[in-house]
């Protein structure tokens, strides 16, 4: 995955690259996207909403053999309003959904979900009246990583993704963050479970919030 | 073991409806009013103070579903099942959580799965689904991928439909 | 109670607070709900909601063959998956009347035992990180993931291994498996030696842990409790020791038994019950011959038990036997129930089957040490902190998946 500049420069993109070969002359040129992107990507605070088997390769990966806290990630906030990242680990019931949805809710802007497992993805081996058949027909997942549980290197490599999704955001302080993620859609078998909107906080109160930007205006210019 | 049973017999006369040997375990097939009382003398005459288990067994083409106890004696190492047989329209069994205290949260689940009814149970409520969920999944008629019943809600109020 | 006192010669107003805590909990251990009823801090009642995992695990089992159901039981006690897989397989073998070799014993034996030491091992890390000291949660992973690469070995998966079959288990062990475990055991012992120097005699260990969450031996038998939480409140049973299974009579071990019942106590057994599980395996593996037969020879086990592959892809029985046994498996006798209980590392972990005539069962119940240890939870923690129910929580060890199956 690395491709060596020649110069003991391990860099994993083309961009990346071309970037750090301008800081050899001690000068980066970029944009601010650019800079509020790798800075976001490297410091991803995940939100682990672990149910069941996942959880505990979940755990493993946190734990020193698959160190996780080599992608920034490590912080592992159990509370919902200082994380982007939700990594969903297991099964999710029909009593659990609106506690995951409600979760999903609390997290502000921008954030990401991973799907950890079957279970998460379609329901996995429980085809049973009680589990929720993939939690996109709650929330919009942004990267599906199968397995039955992932070995921790499959959800490594799905906080990898989700760091080169968080690259092309392009985010300035500016704009709207366009709706992110799949999101499968209503199933009437979950007719009684409210349904979260695509990319947008919706709890806030305020009537004007889904066109708020993320960042307040005029934080750069005032 | 005999003489155990034997000792059953006279102190609850016609409880035991028949005993059933299987694999070096014993099982007493027990009359459902009448389980109660024999569970009781179990703890409190013949030293089992451990309730291992308390579920049930839906036979539909019997019409009817089996209550299933098994107590153990900690001491003695005697470990017994006593089976009582209720009929399966409207299945009610008197509760022993007030022998045993384990029976609590165990009969609460056979409630919630099976739709038995325990009469004198101090807080009988679902526990393994949701409050309003309808239906008693276990039961051999329900189907495993959920019934319809329990999905057509009406729609909650977003209009991001 | 002395808090209202004073609260009431101070004038103060308080009263009682229902607090949620959980499902979505960082110290819950998987999705448990407690309803707490709180005077302050001290807690005067709780009520734990289960069933925020309830998968219908009893539901499928009776829509699927018995192999089938081998891979849901891995994922209830997901923390010891192989010793479920082995339990159903010999509640399967009690219910058809079947016995394995030797071999398959000691095999099993030794997975069953690696399985608490690792189920063990996630519970202290847990258990510390809960009470705070986090750093014994990066000790025993690591030693964790050294028994992991032992289970990839044996049969592909790091956890959800599904190694029990029916008769016997998955694979045969390849060669130098058993040097391997030996070797590393030495290691383990090391970390819990290192685990041991940092918690046991610590001051604040003692204290959040010592007299928190006790409970007496009479509640502990009234509520059902079983496995090392009842071994804890001065109660000396253990199923290996009083319906011994996979011949765990002839291995000589002991069964530690506390005195107070109170979370130290849970501590202390746990961690001596690891050191007597490396013990057994030692045991066990000095009677293990690679060159015994895994598989039964007779003619009647042929009908259950898969045969092994060379034979299959070779001889024509073999193959007709594979067929008929992968499809439809082996048959149970109709009416007949059979209860069996093993020491899981959660308690007794119980198998109620009844037998229907066809290979599905009729009725397969698992009877979860979790779901009836955590009935003993509002006993344990009232006229505590809420810190402390953090610390009895995580010293019961529930495995959610467990009690909700």
């Amino acid at each position: 995955m690395g491709i060596d500049s020649g110069d003991g420069l391990f860099a994993a993109d083309e961009q990346t690259r071309k970037d750090l070969d301008l800081l050899k002359g001690g000068i980066i040129i970029s944009p601010l996207s650019k800079i509020v992107d790798i800075a976001r990507k490297n410091s991803l605070w995940p939100m682990p909403f672990g149910l069941s088997c996942c959880a505990i390769e979940m755990m493993a990966m946190v734990a020193s053999r698959y160190d996780l806290a080599r992608f920034g990630a490590e912080a592992m906030r159990f509370t919902p309003r200082q994380c982007d990242l939700m990594i969903v680990a297991g099964t999710l019931t029909r009593k659990m959904a609106p506690a995951c949805k409600r979760i999903y809710d609390q997290m502000p802007e921008p954030k990401w979900v991973i799907a950890m497992g079957v279970c998460t993805t379609t329901g996995g081996m429980f085809n049973a009246y009680s589990v929720v058949q993939g939690i996109d027909h709650i929330i919009p997942v942004d990267v599906y990583v199968p397995g039955c549980p992932p070995r921790p290197e499959a959800l490594i490599y799905a906080v990898m993704k989700i760091q080169e999704q968080v690259l092309q955001e392009k985010v300035v302080p500016w704009a709207k963050r366009p709706p992110h993620g799949h999101y499968r859609g209503r199933d009437p078998r979950y007719a009684g479970i409210p349904v979260a909107d695509r990319g947008v906080q919706v709890e806030t109160g305020d009537p004007e919030s889904r066109h708020r930007p993320t960042w307040r205006k005029g934080f750069f210019g005032g | 073991m005999e003489e155990l049973i034997g000792r059953l017999r006279k102190s609850n006369p016609d409880a035991i409806l028949e005993v059933v040997y299987y694999q070096g375990e014993t099982t007493l097939v027990a009359e459902a009013g009448k389980a109660k009382g024999l569970l009781r003398s179990l703890k409190d005459d013949e030293g089992f103070d451990y309730l291992v288990d308390v579920s049930s067994v839906h036979w539909p083409e019997e019409g009817r579903m089996d209550v299933v106890y098994v107590a153990r004696s900690l001491k003695t190492r005697d470990q017994l099942r006593v089976r009582a047989e209720v009929p399966d329209e409207n299945p009610e069994i008197e509760t022993v959580s007030d022998v045993w205290r384990t029976a609590d949260w165990l009969e609460r689940e056979v409630y919630d799965l099976m739709g038995v009814r325990f009469t004198g149970h101090p807080d009988l409520k679902r526990i393994m689904l949701p409050e309003d969920f309808e239906g008693h999944p276990l039961r051999k008629e329900y189907p495993m991928e959920g019934d319809d019943e329990w999905r057509n809600f009406l729609p909650a109020e977003n209009e991001n439909d | 109670m002395t808090d209202r006192v004073e609260e009431a010669r101070l004038g103060l107003n308080s009263e009682i607070i229902t607090v949620n805590m959980g499902p979505q909990h960082p110290s819950t251990h998987g999705v448990l709900r407690i309803i707490l009823q709180l005077d302050g801090e001290r807690i005067v009642g709780a009520e734990p909601v289960v069933g925020y995992l309830h998968r219908g695990i009893e539901k499928i089992a009776e829509n699927k063959t018995l192999h089938q159901v081998i891979p849901y039981t891995d994922r209830m006690d997901y923390l010891s998956p192989v010793s479920n897989n082995i339990g159903l397989a010999l509640a399967v073998e009690k219910l058809i009347g079947f016995e394995t070799t030797e071999k398959c014993r000691i095999m099993r034996v030794v997975c069953c035992e690696l399985a608490r030491l690792y189920s063990h091992l996630l519970w202290i890390a847990t258990d510390a990180l809960d009470v705070g000291a986090g750093t014994v949660y990066f000790y025993a992973f690591t030693e964790r993931e050294k028994i992991y690469d032992f289970f990839e070995r044996m049969s592909g998966a790091r956890f959800t291994v599904s190694y029990g079959r029916i008769g016997g288990l998955a694979r045969d062990w390849e060669e130098g498996l058993d040097k391997d475990i030996l070797s590393v055991l030495p290691e383990v012992e090391k970390c819990l030696d290192e685990i041991d120097l940092l918690l046991t005699r610590n001051r604040i260990w003692c204290v959040r842990n010592q007299d928190v969450g006790a409970i007496s031996a009479e509640d502990a038998i009234d509520l059902g409790l079983s496995g090392p939480n009842l071994r804890a409140s001065n109660v000396e049973w253990d199923i290996r020791k009083a319906y011994p299974y996979l011949g765990y009579d002839r291995y000589e071990f002991e069964i530690p038994v506390g005195e107070h019942g109170d979370c130290y106590d849970r501590y202390l057994v746990r961690m001596e019950e690891m050191r007597q599980s490396m013990g057994i395996i030692r045991q066990a593996l000095r009677e293990y011959d690679p060159a015994m037969p895994l598989f039964p020879e007779d003619r009647e086990s042929r009908k259950v038990f898969l045969p092994p592959k060379e034979r299959v892809l070779t001889k024509m029985e073999e193959l007709i036997h594979q067929f008929i046994i992968a499809t439809k498996g082996p048959v149970t006798p109709r009416g007949k129930e059979i209860y069996l209980a093993i020491e899981a590392p959660k308690g007794e972990l119980g198998f109620y089957l009844v037998g229907s005539g066809t290979n599905v069962a009729h009725r397969c119940h698992f009877r979860s040490p979790s779901f009836v240890n955590l009935q003993g939870l509002p006993t344990m923690i009232e006229g505590q902190m809420i810190a402390d129910a953090v610390a009895t929580i995580a010293s019961l060890d529930p495995v959610l998946g467990e009690v909700d199956r």
